[in-house]
């Protein structure tokens, strides 16, 4: 980690301590550069009553490179069932690729995810979901997705 | 620092605003600066001011403000070329940047970059090069081969600080030259190749020694330049009648004639070639589309075959001027001038009349020799057929078997 990295993630965690936005917890965040935070979708939605979880984790050039951010799918999680969301956790959102930029941060990031589920009107996998899990990258960072559409 | 603040900004000021000066508030005037990036924020009056201080920099039409070197850090991430524009990403306003570009570095810069894409350029020409020098120094040896030296030292320096460009340019194209006249593929549909090829350096030779190798058909033997002008027409007319003898031998074409078929190169191990070369000798080969089978042992045959022609024929030429010593008809054929005519000479030529024709025994030698050849590998072909279609098996008695299993007609 550093300075600079390090004194924004202090920053953003004591922000994110002192009140996360409606819906999204801070789960664990022992080491500074991997957190967990639980998001939900509030109000009616296809995913109404359902909790996920996801992971952050902050490179060495955070904030000007983006972070790496998986659903968690594991024993008791699982990955939304959503058109930009690979049932191995990874996310196809151009937020968190090419678009990338400082000024967004972890909670900024946690409301648009919350945002892109609310706004879904159907559950779907995405359609190379099968393809895409089978030969995925470790991190979702180093797939090359192509961000095809912004209505969900 | 204030002097680096674009002076053309709008100087209208929001009347809303509880500002009270009639000049656009800058960063200056900022109470807290957070910068957007790092996320660190200096409060006027409170904090202390880094040493050394650190510049701030409002870039865009927004209200965000950064340290001016996390926002070239992060610029130098989102573009490689320093002449991209970079946006705000918030309101998406493209940033000004101004450095200083001396003269000298844009020039650098550009020869830089001229150097790198150069580079690729000079090795592929030194390779051309290379290329040209090998072949135009094969072109004079095969010119002095198949013409001999007297002429060729009438129309080419022995040294080669003495050719100029034009020598160079006719000389490497004569390796070509050859080669496509003994390629497969001449013969049909790209005969006109070998013929430029070959008589457009004959021709610049020709006219730069002074009509040394002028155009007289009436005179015997033919001049050097008639002598080459005529091999792409006698490889054409000869390849037909052999391939019109070898139908006759077999029985039906081996090949198919006609232009329409294509023509495809495969390249693959030679053992097949020798296996499939065995099979066509059987069977008549009535396809659309041949498919010559190229391995590096029929390339490196063809290669080495082609460009010891003029080897061949300087030798087969010899010959014939050995073995026309007892035969006056075959002096005459040859046009061999009588010993004492050269001796008179001297070496001492002014039209290539004056010269002992080496061409044109050296043509009449390469083509028995290619002639003789064709006969052989026919006859060659021939025997290897005839041997398969006598092949017969021998039958045995039942001598030695338990005779109880036979059912026999007693």
């Amino acid at each position: 980690m550093s300075a600079i990295s390090t004194k924004r993630l202090q920053k953003e965690l004591a922000e994110i301590r002192k009140g996360c936005p409606a819906g999204i917890t801070l789960l664990e965040a022992d080491d500074l550069a991997v957190w967990f935070l639980s998001i939900e979708v509030l109000g009616e939605s296809v995913y109404k009553g359902e909790v996920f979880s996801l992971r952050f984790k902050f490179g060495p050039r955070y904030p000007i490179e983006s972070p790496e951010v998986v659903f968690v799918v594991d024993n008791t999680h699982q990955a939304p069932i959503h058109p930009h969301v690979y049932s191995n956790g990874h996310i196809c959102a151009s937020i968190l690729g090419s678009e990338w930029s400082p000024v967004l941060s972890t909670s900024a990031v946690c409301i648009t995810l919350q945002s892109m589920l609310a706004s879904c009107p159907k559950k779907e996998r995405p359609t190379d979901n099968d393809r895409y899990v089978r030969t995925a990258p470790l991190s979702p960072k180093d797939a090359r997705f192509q961000y095809h559409d912004d209505t969900v | 620092m204030a002097e680096l603040h674009d002076e053309s900004a709008p100087t209208s000021i929001p009347a809303s605003s509880n500002w009270p000066h009639d000049r656009p508030p800058t960063l200056d005037d900022l109470r807290v600066k957070l910068c957007w990036i790092c996320r660190e924020e200096e409060r006027f009056g409170i904090d202390e001011q880094p040493n050394p201080p650190r510049r701030w920099v409002h870039p865009c039409t927004c209200t965000l403000v950064a340290h001016e070197s996390c926002l070239l850090k992060w610029m130098s991430t989102k573009s490689s070329n320093a002449s991209d524009s970079v946006k705000c990403p918030q309101c998406a306003t493209e940033y000004t940047v101004k450095s200083n570009k001396t003269r000298s570095l844009i020039v650098l810069r550009f020869l830089n970059a001229a150097y790198s894409t150069g580079a690729k350029y000079v090795i592929i020409g030194a390779f051309a090069y290379g290329i040209h020098v090998c072949s135009a120094l094969y072109g004079a040896h095969a010119l002095r081969t198949f013409l001999g030296n007297d002429f060729a030292n009438m129309i080419l320096s022995d040294s080669i600080a003495e050719w100029d460009w034009s020598t160079w340019a006719n000389l490497s194209l004569l390796p070509w030259a050859i080669i496509s006249i003994n390629a497969p593929l001449a013969a049909r549909t790209t005969g006109w190749i070998p013929f430029i090829l070959l008589n457009v350096p004959t021709w610049f030779m020709g006219a730069g020694s002074g009509g040394l190798t002028q155009l007289s058909p009436t005179f015997y033997p033919p001049s050097p330049t008639m002598t080459v002008m005529m091999i792409p027409f006698l490889r054409s007319v000869y390849q037909r009648a052999y391939r019109s003898v070898r139908s006759r031998v077999f029985g039906f074409k081996l090949r198919p004639t006609g232009h329409i078929f294509r023509r495809r190169y495969n390249i693959v191990p030679h053992a097949q070639i020798q296996a499939q070369e065995a099979l066509r000798l059987e069977e008549p080969e009535q396809v659309e589309e041949e498919v010559v089978h190229v391995s590096g042992t029929t390339l490196g045959r063809f290669f080495i075959g082609t460009l010891l022609l003029p080897t061949v024929s300087k030798v087969m030429g010899s010959v014939l001027k050995f073995l026309s010593g007892n035969s006056p008809l075959l002096r005459t054929a040859l046009g061999i001038k009588p010993r004492s005519y050269n001796i008179m000479r001297m070496g001492i030529y002014r039209t290539w009349e004056d010269v002992d024709p080496v061409w044109w025994r050296n043509l009449v030698g390469l083509s028995l020799f290619v002639v003789g050849k064709d006969a052989i590998k026919l006859w060659y072909s021939y025997l290897q057929v005839r041997e398969k279609k006598s092949r017969k098996l021998i039958s045995r008695s039942f001598e030695g078997v338990d005779l109880n299993g036979l059912d026999l007609i007693v």
